[in-house]
Formats: C-alpha cells, structure tokens, sequence
C-alpha cells in the first residue's frame, strides 16, 4: 500500500532527546616511544606528552609540542629526577 | 493536542488532522498510534479503493480533500470521521474535531 503507518506519527518528538555532547577527538598516541635499554638514533623521539611528565635528560631534547628526541646515538635510560620527578637520558654506547 | 478539521459542504469536502497527542514520550505514545492508525488507514483506503481525494502528509499533519459527493468517496471519509470521534469521545483532552 501506498501509506506506510508511523505509529507515532501524531506524536511529539520532544520525546526525543537529542545531545549536545557525543564527540571526542582522536587519541594522540601519547608516552614512550622507546623503551628503557633501547637504542636510539639521534634525532629519534623518545617520549611524547603534554606537559613535562618527564623531563629531558643527558642528550635529550624538549620539542615544541614537550616531545623528547634524543640529540645523540646511544641507548635509553629513563631514570629518576630528584624525589618525584622522572627524566630520560641517551647514553652513547662504549667503542 | 490532536486537532481534527472537519469541513462538511453536503458532505464531507475535508479532514485534516495535525498536531501532537502528548499523551506520553514519543514510542509510547498510545493516543497518537491510534490516531496515526486511522489517518494512514484511511489514506490507504480512499487511494486503494481509487476514491476521489488528494492526500497531503506533512510532518504531523494529514489533510484530505475532495469536491467529489460520490457515494464511495464520502463512505470512507464518513467511516473514517466516525473513527477518529470515537478517539475523541474517549480521549477529549488529546484530540479535539471542530467541524467548520
């Protein structure tokens, strides 16, 4: 048949609750990008973060955007910052 | 509040029904199925039966007009008036017909 019934056709939609929330922007991929013990290349990011949740350490760098990379070629060490605070160095390895 | 236009010149020249049953929240709503039941029964009716009306639907509104007086025509929207005050006489505080 022609008309398709809507059973709730004469009803009000205030019923329906639309909101205005219901978005969210897409992970950043935040944290360690390489592991403690690891080789890095100078110039390779180490950790990324918003903010200083670690701080640079021995050839290590702070970005714009708070990304450490290591300015050297060595291994990672993430180590701690006097009492609370953590820092990551690279640490040439020996000839 | 249903609203039902009812405009009678030697017979029944239209119906119109619009407006919200507010009887409860949307999917629940059983004064607006009913009322949705008979106003798309009734189109069906008068289009499968080949009768004499235009049918306009919009967003909660269905209006049906006709200038024909023929006897089939008249017998649908009369079965369909009688309907829809059957609702009414029930349910006076969610659906009104004024007859113009």
């Amino acid at each position: 048949m022609k008309y398709t019934l809507d059973i709730q056709f004469f009803a009000s939609k205030k019923g329906v609750s639309s909101t205005k929330n219901g978005r969210d922007s897409a992970g950043r991929r935040l944290g360690a990008k390489k592991a403690d013990g690891e080789f890095a290349s100078a110039g390779s990011i180490i950790y990324r973060q918003r903010g200083t949740r670690i701080y640079p350490g021995k050839n290590v760098q702070r970005g714009g955007d708070d990304t450490l990379f290591a300015t050297a070629n060595g291994i990672v060490k993430y180590e701690r910052l006097g009492k609370d605070k953590k820092q990551v160095s690279v640490y040439p390895e020996q000839a | 509040m249903i609203r039902v236009s009812i405009k009678r010149r030697n017979g029944i020249e239209k119906i119109s029904v619009t407006g919200h049953a507010d009887a409860a929240a949307y999917g629940e709503d059983l004064i607006c199925a009913g009322v949705s039941s008979i106003a798309f029964g009734l189109c069906n009716a008068l289009d499968e039966m080949k009768a004499s009306a235009d049918i306009k639907i919009k967003e909660n509104s269905i209006e049906i007009r006709t200038d024909s007086k023929d006897a089939l025509t008249q017998t649908i929207l009369e079965t369909g008036y009688y309907q829809l005050k059957t609702v009414s006489d029930q349910y006076p505080e969610n659906m009104k017909i004024t007859e113009v």
